[in-house]
């Protein structure tokens, strides 16, 4: 371990190392078997979680970026020695040819396989987060597992071991190569550990899940860097035989598993990239002194904190020495003491706050509560009316736990059992009634009914809740044939309608009838008002003339007639025959002998 | 020899907590645990507090939730006595009974759950097969035996999940009643059908009430312009004998001036615009064409010719 800070410090990494190296041929060789063993590593990771044991699982993620790492330092160290020997070889065709190759391959070569590497393992872990990281079952398999791991982080510590005996002219990236092989032996070992603490109960707490997600993002972010590494080498300007050395050591690595810990490794980075010296600042050793004694303060801090809790305004809690009842009354809302973790608990549950249980409806609720569209999820159906009828209901709940005590220890799973109550107690409240009834009966009076008889089901279970109202949101025909109830109500409206109808068309006739009626009645007053005044006009006049006669009757006469004659004659077509014509034996004669002249005159007006 | 002191108080303090936490173990209320010796039971803990026992490998516990719980089993179609499927869903309130046999037959609350709702909806399929649709639903509350038919479920399922499971069954509810979907299609036709009816009545009804309305009305019409009519002539009536007595009245005071005036008004009114009139010279005031002087008084008759 000394020796690797001792190259650092001799050797920083980005100084360009000397134009040759000593042979190292035969290394190549132990890195191919090691890139073959990292990847043998992923496969046996990826197999074991698809039979279920996901504590492996971050391995895949390790050993893939791992693989890549030993197989580009690999063929690096192999090229390098084909340059080494062409120049030893003397041969200026085959040096050109060969250095060629190496710049090649240290700059696009590098640049690929790390960002292939990287993004394997990130994709892997991004894969393995997302399918969740489940308890591993327990039993022999898991244990054979857990002892085999260990076996690999045994072999892991002795790769690293001896690749940090590597000196850095044969090997330059045989630091990096440690800090890689040191990872993947902690990597093993926590996993070996953590399978292995599945099957002893040491403590309720799943130690294996949790250190499978702490090394699931150790993962990520060593190929995370990886992949920045690759994409940095692509980009960044090159001078010299900087492509001589793959680019190996990670800061994350380095950070978290350097020999000395974390410390040492974050100074050693600094020191080697920024030419820094921290370790001789005051401040850096005070802290170095006393950390030990930090950390272990910090821990007896949060230990002590276990000793206070909150319970928050609406909840109440029960106090719980070592899993047992310390005390019949509940634990009120703010500031409490309690001995710490583990001697005594407190478990919180929101008792003021009114809870909802929705029946019938599974799911958020709509905008609208119309009866011929489906409310949100599942439509509740009950069967009543002898069997030949369906009713959707949709009703909700509204409680509050009132006992915390049996609420906590009467049920494991107290919400569901008053959710099965309350559908028991709907089903027993349908089932004697059919459609027309329930859709007409009282709603306020069922529900009272309702949560009574719910309050008592849930006392008789001593569940420890309060039934604060019992809300039927909706209670109506199945939505299939909502439309033909709503139809009913529709011809109800227009039985309604037909008669208004009528009886407008009977408030127009008949006044208009009364009208006419009126009227004809008042024509025959007029024509008879008429009608006397003439018989009284004429009376009048008849009487007028009676008293003009009266004077001289035969004048009267006379002048009468005349006048009667004259306005009967008046314009007619008149022939005046003279009287004295006759006829006899077919021929018209007149008789002159008794009158003076002649005449037979005819006359035309 | 501070830093020392330190090493190995704090070394012993993490032992002391190893083996606190593998020689003991806390059981939470509501719990039991059971523990096993190299695999034998042991011992069976039912009260909640803090316990001894060897640590691991030599005694091993096994912690159950022993409250009570509710398993909704799932939706089963069943046929009843008088041959109606029907699709019923039940609760079951169960709880640890007996934690060895429990551990030793079922394991966990999801298999326990899994060989309940086996069992359950077998016994539903027996029971229900005794009893008629109307036992379940029916307007006629005397026939509905729900209570009877739990009981009856519970009956028969509690005995083996005590012994064969360790499982303690408080009680079974029927939860949901329905009916299988290619059934619902059909009662909501029927459903349906029986509205439909219900609205043409509606609407065959509108239709009588507007029409009997309508006849009424027409009828009381009719009989207002008769009484309106009849008023009219019984008006004119009246007024026609008042105007009779008038002139009779006035006429009847001189009859035969009455006559000659009447006569020469009709005289006036019968000739109409277009007749044509024939007179003999002897008429009055004819008579002055033929003889000046002679003046004849009984003028002739004028005869009358229409073209």
């Amino acid at each position: 371990m000394s020796a690797v800070n001792e190259t650092i410090h001799a050797e920083p990494v980005m100084d360009p190392l000397p134009p040759h190296f000593e042979a190292a041929r035969h290394y190549t060789r132990w890195l191919s078997v090691g890139a073959g063993a990292a990847l043998a590593l992923a496969v046996i990771a990826f197999v074991a979680q698809l039979f279920g044991y996901d504590t492996p699982a971050p391995l895949i993620a390790y050993a893939l970026p791992l693989a890549t790492v030993l197989y580009a330092t690999g063929r690096m160290t192999r090229l390098r020695d084909d340059a080494r020997q062409s120049r030893e070889a003397g041969d200026g065709r085959l040096v050109t040819m060969a250095q060629t190759r190496l710049e090649g391959f240290g700059r696009e070569g590098i640049a690929v396989a790390f960002s292939v590497g990287g993004a394997a393992g990130l994709g892997a872990s991004v894969m393995v987060a997302r399918g969740g990281i489940e308890a591993t079952p327990g039993g022999t398999l898991t244990v054979l597992l857990g002892l085999a791991f260990g076996g690999v982080a045994f072999l892991s510590l002795v790769a690293s071991r001896a690749s940090t005996a590597i000196p850095r002219r044969f090997l330059p990236e045989a630091p990096g190569l440690a800090d890689w092989l040191r990872g993947l032996q902690w990597l093993a070992l926590l996993t070996g550990v953590g399978l292995l603490a599945r099957t002893v109960p040491l403590l309720s707490l799943d130690w294996g899940r949790w250190l499978a997600f702490v090394l699931l993002a150790l993962s990520a972010l060593c190929a995370l860097e990886l992949w920045i590494r690759g994409a940095w080498h692509a980009l960044r300007t090159r001078s010299g035989w900087i492509e001589g050395e793959v680019p190996v050591r990670l800061v994350t690595l380095a950070t978290v598993f350097h020999g000395r810990g974390p410390l040492h490794g974050v100074l050693d980075i600094s020191e080697g990239h920024l030419g820094l010296s921290l370790r001789s600042t005051w401040a850096i050793g005070f802290v170095r002194r006393s950390l030990g004694l930090l950390v272990a303060g910090l821990a007896c801090l949060l230990w002590t904190s276990t000793a206070l809790v909150v319970v928050r305004p609406e909840e109440q809690g029960l106090r719980l020495r070592f899993g047992r009842l310390a005390s019949a009354v509940p634990v009120d809302p703010g500031l409490h003491l309690k001995r710490p973790w583990p001697f005594e608990t407190v478990e919180r549950y929101t008792v003021r706050r009114a809870q909802l249980l929705s029946l019938g409806y599974a799911g958020p609720p709509k905008d609208s509560l119309l009866w011929g569209r489906a409310h949100a999820g599942e439509e509740y159906q009950l069967l009543l009316g002898d069997g030949r009828e369906l009713v959707s209901v949709d009703a909700t709940v509204t409680y509050r736990i009132r006992d915390v005590r049996a609420f906590a220890l009467a049920f494991q799973n107290p919400r569901e059992a008053l959710d099965a109550l309350a559908y028991r107690l709907l089903l027993r409240a349908t089932v004697a009634t059919d459609l027309d009834h329930l859709l007409t009966a009282d709603r306020a009076p069922f529900a009272r009914r309702f949560t009574a008889d719910l309050q008592r089901a849930s006392d008789a279970e001593g569940l420890g809740v309060e039934i604060l109202h019992v809300g039927f949101v909706s209670l109506h025909p199945p939505v299939g044939i909502a439309e033909a109830y709503e139809d009913v109500v529709s011809a109800e409206i227009e039985r309604e309608t037909r008669a208004a109808r009528a009886r407008v068309d009977r408030e127009t006739a008949l006044p208009a009838a009364e009208a006419d009626a009126a009227r004809e009645t008042r024509e025959a007053e007029g024509e008879s008002a008429r009608r006397l005044a003439d018989a009284r006009g004429a009376a009048a006049g008849f009487l007028a003339a009676r008293s003009a006669a009266r004077a001289a009757p035969e004048l009267f006469r006379f002048r009468r007639r005349l006048e009667a004659v004259e306005a009967a004659l008046a314009d007619r077509s008149l022939f005046v025959v003279d009287h004295r014509l006759q006829s006899g034996s077919g021929a018209f004669w007149i008789d002159l002998r008794a009158a003076g002249p002649d005449t037979a005159k005819t006359e035309k007006r | 020899m501070a830093p020392i002191l330190v090493r190995w108080t704090t070394a012993l303090a993490v032992v002391i907590v190893i083996l606190a936490s593998g020689m003991t173990f806390a059981l939470r209320e509501g719990h039991v645990a059971v523990v096993t010796r190299f695999g034998a039971p042991r011992m069976i803990v039912t009260d909640a507090g803090l316990h001894a026992k060897w640590p691991w490998p030599i005694e091993q516990t096994l912690t159950l939730d022993a409250r009570n719980r509710v398993f909704n089993s799932r939706f089963a179609e069943v046929l009843t006595h008088d041959k109606k499927n029907i699709v019923l869903r039940t609760f079951v309130v169960w709880s640890v009974g007996n934690p060895l046999v429990f551990v030793q037959a079922v394991g966990d609350l999801a298999t326990a759950e899994d060989r309940l709702d086996g069992l359950v909806t077998n016994a539903k399929n027996a029971v229900l097969g005794q009893y008629d649709l109307a036992a379940l639903v029916s307007t006629d509350p005397a026939t509905l035996k729900i209570p009877e038919i739990e009981g009856a479920i519970l009956a028969d399922v509690q005995g083996i999940a005590r012994d064969r499971f360790g499982v303690t069954l408080h009680q079974v509810g029927l939860k949901q009643l329905g009916l299988p979907p290619e059934n619902v299609s059909f009662v909501f036709e029927q459903m349906r059908t029986e509205r439909r009816q219900f609205a043409a009545r509606y609407r065959a009804e509108g239709d009588r009430d507007a029409s009997d309305l309508r006849a009424q009305t027409d009828l009381e019409v009719a009989r207002v312009l008769a009484d309106g009519q009849q008023k009219a002539a019984e008006i004119r009536a009246q007024a026609e004998a008042q105007a009779a007595r008038i002139y009779a009245e006035a006429q009847g005071q001189d009859p035969d001036l009455y006559r000659f005036l009447r006569s020469l008004e009709s005289l006036k009114t019968v000739l109409g615009g277009r007749a044509t009139v024939v007179l003999r010279t002897d008429a009055t005031p004819f008579s002055l064409l033929t003889s000046l002087g002679s003046s004849d008084e009984a003028g002739g008759t004028p005869r009358r010719n229409r073209k």
